[in-house]
């Protein structure tokens, strides 16, 4: 085999190694060498998804022992486009925050951040190529450590009481997600995804398969829907992801819930298998609870007086969105993949742009305070504007084409009445949370865009930072990309889909 | 030996519930300890002599370590004698 | 009845992951949240080496002279799981704590409803 199947085991090594050499390096060599990472990680990725398109997927023991009884990688095409937009992700926010991050954050303890920062990366990318249940809770573990310790790196008291309530519900999924994981094992008796599936389908064939197993699929879903936001638990969200540093804020709502949602993705569809999901009702539940976060979701952020805070509850709403693309089964879940992608990079974007208007107002975050931001701080308002077009919908945008992947694939399969209605109420909650995106985005956008008069507060010129105007720059030619020409990207998402199982 | 399992469990399920209403937190770090000894023979009954020499060590020894350390750091505890009954107080005033 | 008779162990295992959920999400001191977080990871631990026990057999540990046939052993796969966790628990405990010592030295209670209050309070004043 060629050298290439290495390259997944060669990015998590190095970022092993990474970890620990930024733990006592001091912080300029620390962001360069985490900056090269990424950069790193990027090619390999792109180079992985063109060599997967060709060979289709790829089993890489880790050991001189075969499956079962062996440590496994499996990449196939779908894998490498997500390894390849997560360093992406991650190397604009690192270098869209870096003015706030010196700021922020005490200058001994800098260079730990970027231990965080790699050891959250690193995380993510097992999470994407493991096929064993137990090291994917081992990792996820890893990233919960990794994601507190963003959290409460910048060292306010209200940050630190975030922290731990964040910590607390992490917490709580991570201990359903391990029991459910228990009774996976104690039912199938392997921890390998690829065999699990097979006994489990044993299993509903002999028609066993209702109380147990239908059990420990609610429970791993749970667990990973409470990490990553799912509906009714949500509202931990405002404060965690808006009181932070700028790439703490980026890396928290546009990596790390996708890494939650992406370790459900692999278990629904390389674990259990989706012919047997589809048998229990789990889908359906994860659809309702998605159209709910859509609305609801939605109708919290408009009643945040706070810049950061409504962007934050805005990602809720976003993540019921991709909850609700899951939900639709496998012609769903290129639309759920496709907004994966969207909203890292809009939600990204956003923060970073919102935390600079909110210094361009003098630290003061309330709405009232920031108009005219946008006339200052030109870069600022531009990108601002640029995301939230895209997450309301407007064509030429990434969003505008996602909203459309959903309407047309909730409508692939209209045969009996509950799949017409299914595809009603996607309908009608998009339709909805359009209207509602639209209400609070704009009203930011023509906010910061108001000329302030005399005797209002004064706005202060930010200081011109060139790292904020490349990734600003960087971030909007890629929605603009996904939303001109988003032909190819869309089919190697579908044929990945078609390898995962 | 079933008997005796039996009876360690019973312990064990009793220790978890008063660490919930133990109103000193001193008092409720020595119960989480007391479980965590009760833990390593359930352990070792449970055929795991490698679980057992890792709970001891681990859950006994470092886990209350680290919590004696917290409280210490958040002057929770007194030393002196004399004043055990007035922390305690204070120490009962403080959480509720 | 029956069942649950002859199952104690995974009995016992449940009920301690139940009482260590509720106390973590109920209780309103944070250093018995952090205690019903460990005893919600000791009932999963259990749970999981209840799986590979079998009674009457041996601890999977051979002398140098032995002949290792495998049917005289339990399974030892859930052990090195049972490993794992415990360390993964440990560390979340530490990190726990120094949430715990941060939060103290700013607001002076260990009651999370007050820290919440203080935290309002400040924030009213401060916009």
């Amino acid at each position: 085999m060629d050298f290439i199947i290495n390259l997944p085991l060669i990015t998590i090594i190095l970022g092993f190694v990474l970890a620990v050499l930024t733990s006592f390096l001091n912080e300029k060599i620390s962001r360069i060498l985490t900056l090269c990472y990424e950069v790193i990680a990027t090619a390999f990725g792109i180079i992985l998804t063109i060599y997967t398109m060709d060979k289709g997927y790829i089993e890489y023991q880790l050991g001189h022992l075969t499956a079962p009884f062996c440590n496994q990688i499996r990449f196939g095409p779908y894998e490498s486009l997500l390894a390849t937009l997560v360093p992406t992700v991650m190397f604009l926010a690192i270098i869209a925050g870096k003015l706030h991050t010196k700021r922020d954050i005490v200058q001994q303890k800098e260079h730990s951040f970027y231990t965080l920062l790699n050891l959250i990366l690193l995380a993510i990318l097992s999470i994407i190529y493991t096929d064993d249940i137990f090291t994917g809770f081992v990792f996820l573990e890893i990233l919960t450590l990794g994601s507190i310790g963003i959290t409460m790196i910048k060292n306010h008291g209200r940050q630190i009481a975030a922290a731990l309530r964040y910590m607390i519900f992490n917490l709580l999924g991570s201990g359903l997600f391990l029991l459910g994981c228990i009774f996976l094992y104690g039912e199938t008796g392997y921890l390998s995804m690829s065999y699990i599936q097979d006994v489990v389908t044993d299993l509903f064939a002999q028609g066993k398969g209702d109380f147990g197993l239908v059990i420990t699929f609610t429970l791993i879903v749970t667990g990973l829907g409470i990490k990553s936001g799912l509906f009714p638990f949500y509202f931990w969200m405002g404060d965690t992801y808006g009181g932070n540093t700028t790439t703490a804020s980026s890396v928290l709502s546009g990596l790390i819930s996708k890494g939650y949602i992406i370790l459900a993705i692999k278990m629904i569809y390389r674990a259990f298998g989706i012919d047997n999901v589809m048998q229990t009702e789990l889908l359906n539940v994860l659809f309702v609870l998605g159209a709910c976060g859509m609305i609801f979701g939605s109708v919290t952020a408009i009643k945040q007086k706070v810049l950061n805070k409504m962007v934050s509850y805005s990602s809720a709403a976003q993540i019921g969105y991709i909850y609700l693309g899951i939900g639709l089964g496998p012609a769903g879940l290129i639309a759920a993949t496709f907004h994966i992608m969207t909203h890292s990079i809009c939600k990204s974007l956003l923060f970073s742009c919102s935390n600079r208007l909110i210094d361009c107002s003098g630290k003061k975050r309330k709405f009232e305070n920031l108009r005219g931001a946008g006339l200052v701080d030109k870069v600022a308002g531009v990108g601002f504007t640029v995301g939230a077009l895209s997450m309301v919908g407007c064509p030429f945008l990434a969003g505008f084409v996602s909203k459309y992947l959903f309407i047309t694939n909730s409508m692939v399969d209209i045969s009996t009445p509950w799949l017409l209605i299914r595809a009603i109420i996607t309908v009608i909650a998009l339709l909805g949370s359009t209207l509602l995106n639209t209400i609070y985005y704009l009203r930011t956008v023509i906010t910061i865009y108001s000329p302030v008069k005399k005797n209002e507060v004064e706005l202060v010129r930010n200081k011109y930072d060139v790292g904020f105007v490349v990734s600003t720059c960087l971030f909007i030619a890629l929605i603009f990309a996904l939303g001109l020409f988003p032909s190819t990207i869309i089919e190697i998402i579908g044929q990945g889909i078609g390898l995962l199982g | 030996m079933i008997v005796f399992k039996i009876l360690l469990l019973v312990i064990l399920v009793i220790c978890a519930i008063s660490v919930a209403f133990v109103k000193n937190n001193l008092a409720a770090v020595v119960v989480y300890m007391s479980s965590s000894c009760v833990m390593t023979l359930v352990w070792i009954l449970l055929e795991s002599p490698d679980l057992a020499i890792t709970e001891a060590a681990v859950g006994a020894g470092i886990t209350s370590v680290l919590f004696f350390i917290t409280l210490k750091k958040l002057q929770l505890i007194d030393t002196t004698l004399n004043s055990i009954n007035s922390k305690k107080e204070e120490g009962e005033s403080d959480e509720k | 009845m029956d069942l649950l008779l002859s199952r104690y162990l995974e009995a016992v295992a449940i009920i301690l992951f139940a009482i260590g959920f509720s106390i973590l999400l109920f209780n309103r001191n944070l250093m018995k949240k952090i205690m019903g977080l460990n005893i919600m990871d000791t009932g999963m631990y259990l749970l999981l080496a209840s799986i590979g026990y079998i009674e009457g057999l041996d601890a999977p540990v051979g002398g140098p002279n032995a002949e290792h046939i495998y049917t005289d052993f339990i399974n030892p796969i859930p052990a090195g799981l049972v490993l794992t966790g415990i360390v993964v628990s440990v560390s979340v405990t530490a990190i726990m704590l120094s949430l715990t010592i941060r939060l103290y030295s700013r607001y002076h209670t260990l009651n999370l409803d007050e820290i919440f209050r203080k935290i309002q309070k400040d924030e009213e004043e401060g916009e």
